[in-house]
């Protein structure tokens, strides 16, 4: 229920920051429109000093800084569309933020080893030099992949998200 | 190994994704474990000693037992923190914590954490591809469909960008934690500090070091300031020497200082002669960040940010450089501009002497000169040897007699003095005095010894006894003797010149000797040439005959 909330609300702020600021530049070679906004994550704090987050437009972006990528699909053809895999590389100068992918309907894996090849976390293993096996750290993913388990029917809109860190000193 | 754990409640009120340090223990192993962030599953992250993949866990390495390096790194004024404990005694279970304490320890641990790790982090940090300022962070989705069963163009989204801001967070820091002592009068009393950049860019920083006004608390916890340091000048360390070198250490500016590197910078003064014995000067180094191009002029100073912070006013590079006060000025922001935010943390002083300021790209630390000066008493007692009619039974002070003197010089402390030169000039007036040029023994029975037999040293012409039986030299019980001979021409640091009613002088350098590494003694027990430790003194002994 909880998550369900979250998306929308991540919906909301990406058409209120659409239509506010950011200029959408459209893939117009397909019957799926796919289009990606950055936005940064801040602090809000109400008057009990309860916090929750906010998602703004990124003109200020510091090292430390948690940046919310939300990715966006709709199929304006007239076709159902299937098979839809998206995959996105991990931004230059940032680290994946655990947990933080999201995507309804949808099976989502990561890479280590710049997309080659893809698993669930617990699967992303690295050995050390004594051939022993550890959990790969999140921030060493380097690509998303998000495979959408159902058709999408004309008309339908998809929406997968997740975030970074910028690295450096916070 | 792969083992994942359910989140404690430890990780509530976590704001920052800092990586949170988790001692436990498992059953396999002496190791610590790391939750890296606030949210999601947590991850055994595995043993710190080198033995792990550095590359995918979260802990530096430290050598040898970690734990203890751990808690002997987090002395806080002479307490040892006591970090927490949790067993781990099986995979896959539940951290066991005990809900109820956790709450109310959870804040305290998570700060006695991350204090814990703040220097490993730091040197995680430095082995980081740096994102720098002004780099433009793309992103590109791709997606690939299918349309009845057959394959469709790949279509790619517009790219997602941004670019990343100047973030201008440094720090300035005393070196050693500790007053820095001084003695009256001294020239080049130095005081340590290091710069470092945590920001995203190279930059130049302003030095301006800071005479506290009197009264303020000395940061080392001595007396508060009473007297100013003069002459005070800054100095960057140019070469690495790990000390201050007047001749190279000449730069009055930080020149372009890399994000994550640290430049160490030296507060140079005099103390002024009149001051007195505990008596401190607090002094602070004021930095102020400038641009990297720069050239160390007051025109580079970046004075105010696109947050509107401003930077106080101040007089940089000893005097050299004045930067004046800057209104703040609406920001004209963008996600593809390079915008500067200070983001600085709150020094103990700025540059107009105020109160330092978190944001105005400044910080600040200090340090304090505590004088310590050397208390030295000179005594002088006599005693008669020998007299032609009595002999050693009772000797009076008649012509003829000899009379010993011993010269006591005393260093109550709390400094460390070196002795150059005393002098003692015998009585020339009616009944004068000449030096024993040998040295009578009390018991001697002839006070002109033949065959060496009444000479104190066992040998002719050692006419004065130097004595540090007084000292913690390892060699104290050994007396040294010298030659009472004209204008100290056999070099022994003893000379008398002038026969009666001359002037015996003795230069400490010769028979107090350089002591600087005395097998099986530290180091600090050591001696320059003619030093005389605190609470330390030296006897010096001759025989002078009444005329």
């Amino acid at each position: 229920m909880k998550k369900i909330r979250l998306i929308f609300k991540l919906f909301i702020s990406a058409v209120f920051f659409t239509s506010l600021f950011s200029p959408a530049v459209f893939a117009k070679d397909g019957k799926i429109v796919l289009t990606n906004k950055v936005f940064k994550q801040v602090i809000k704090k109400d008057k009990d000093g309860n916090t929750s987050y906010d998602y703004v437009e990124p003109k200020t972006a510091l090292p430390g800084d948690v940046m919310l990528y939300i990715i966006s699909f709709e199929n304006i053809g007239t076709d159902p569309a299937d098979n839809i895999v998206i995959n996105d590389p991990v931004p230059n100068n940032s680290k994946y933020r655990i947990d933080s992918a999201t995507g309804n309907n949808t099976d989502i894996t990561f890479s280590i080893d710049g997309g080659k090849n893809f698993g669930n976390p617990k699967d992303l293993v690295v050995s050390d030099k004594n051939g022993k096996e550890w959990m790969a750290k999140p921030e060493s993913y380097t690509h998303i992949r998000w495979v959408y388990k159902k058709s999408l029917l004309p008309g339908e809109k998809g929406e997968v998200s997740f975030k970074t860190e910028i690295k450096g000193n916070k | 190994m792969r083992m994942q754990y359910k989140k404690p409640n430890l990780f509530q009120g976590l704001v920052n994704n800092e990586p949170l340090v988790v001692f436990g223990k498992h059953k396999n192993r002496d190791a610590p474990v790391i939750y890296h962030r606030r949210d999601g599953p947590l991850f055994d992250t595995g043993p710190p000693s080198g033995t792990g993949p550095p590359m995918e866990v979260g802990l530096p390495k430290i050598k040898g037992n970690w734990r203890d390096t751990i808690l002997r790194k987090n002395k806080i004024n002479g307490k040892m923190l006591v970090l927490k404990w949790f067993n781990i005694s099986e995979e896959n279970k539940d951290i066991k914590l005990n809900k109820r304490k956790t709450k109310m320890k959870n804040f305290k641990l998570q700060r006695l954490l991350s204090f814990a790790f703040i220097g490993c982090l730091s040197a995680l940090n430095a082995s980081t591809v740096f994102a720098a300022a002004g780099d433009t962070i793309s992103n590109t989705a791709t997606l690939n469909y299918d349309v009845g069963s057959v394959a469709q163009t790949a279509i790619t989204s517009a790219a997602a960008d941004f670019v990343e801001d100047r973030k201008i967070i440094f720090t300035v820091a005393e070196s050693d934690a500790l007053t820095t002592s001084v003695s009256p009068g001294q020239t080049l009393a130095v005081q340590t500090f290091t710069v470092t950049n945590n920001g995203n860019a190279t930059q130049d920083f302003l030095l301006a070091a800071i005479n506290r006004t009197t009264g303020t608390a000395d940061p080392h916890g001595g007396a508060n300031d009473i007297f100013d340091a003069t002459a005070v000048q800054v100095f960057v360390e140019t070469l690495n020497a790990g000390a201050y070198v007047q001749a190279d250490d000449t730069d009055i500016f930080i020149d372009n200082l890399a994000p994550l590197a640290s430049a160490t910078v030296y507060i140079v003064s005099t103390i002024p002669g009149t001051v007195t014995n505990a008596q401190v000067a607090v002094m602070s180094l004021v930095v102020q960040v400038a641009e990297g191009a720069g050239t160390g002029l007051a025109a580079d100073a970046i004075m105010l940010d696109d947050n509107s912070h401003v930077s106080p006013a101040g007089t940089f590079s000893n005097g050299a450089q004045t930067t004046a006060a800057v209104a703040a000025a609406t920001v004209a922001n963008g996600v593809l501009t390079v915008e500067t935010v200070f983001a600085d943390a709150a020094g103990d002083v700025d540059s107009t002497g105020a109160a330092g300021a978190a944001s105005n790209g400044q910080h600040s630390d200090s340090d304090s000169y505590t004088v310590s000066s050397a208390a030295l008493t000179v005594t002088k007692t006599v005693t008669t040897l020998w007299d032609p009619i009595n002999g050693n039974t009772s000797p009076k002070a008649i012509p003829g007699a000899y009379m010993q003197y011993t010269i006591t010089v005393s260093n109550a402390g709390p400094a460390n003095a070196v002795l150059t030169t005393l002098s003692d000039a015998l009585q020339a007036a009616v009944g004068s005095l000449d030096l024993d040029p040998n040295l009578i023994l009390a018991t001697a029975t002839t006070p002109v010894p033949t065959a060496n037999t009444d000479a104190e040293s066992g040998t002719d012409g050692n006419a004065i006894r130097i004595d540090t039986g007084g000292t913690a030299r390892p060699l104290a019980g050994t007396l040294t003797y010298c030659t009472g001979d004209v204008g100290d021409a056999d070099a022994d640091g003893c000379s008398y010149t002038g026969g009666a009613g001359g002037t015996l002088s003795v230069t400490f350098s010769d028979p107090i000797v350089a002591n600087p590494n005395i097998t099986g003694m530290a180091p600090e027990v050591g001696y320059l040439e003619g030093e005389l430790l605190s609470g330390e003194s030296v006897d010096i002994v001759f025989n002078a005959i009444i005329q």
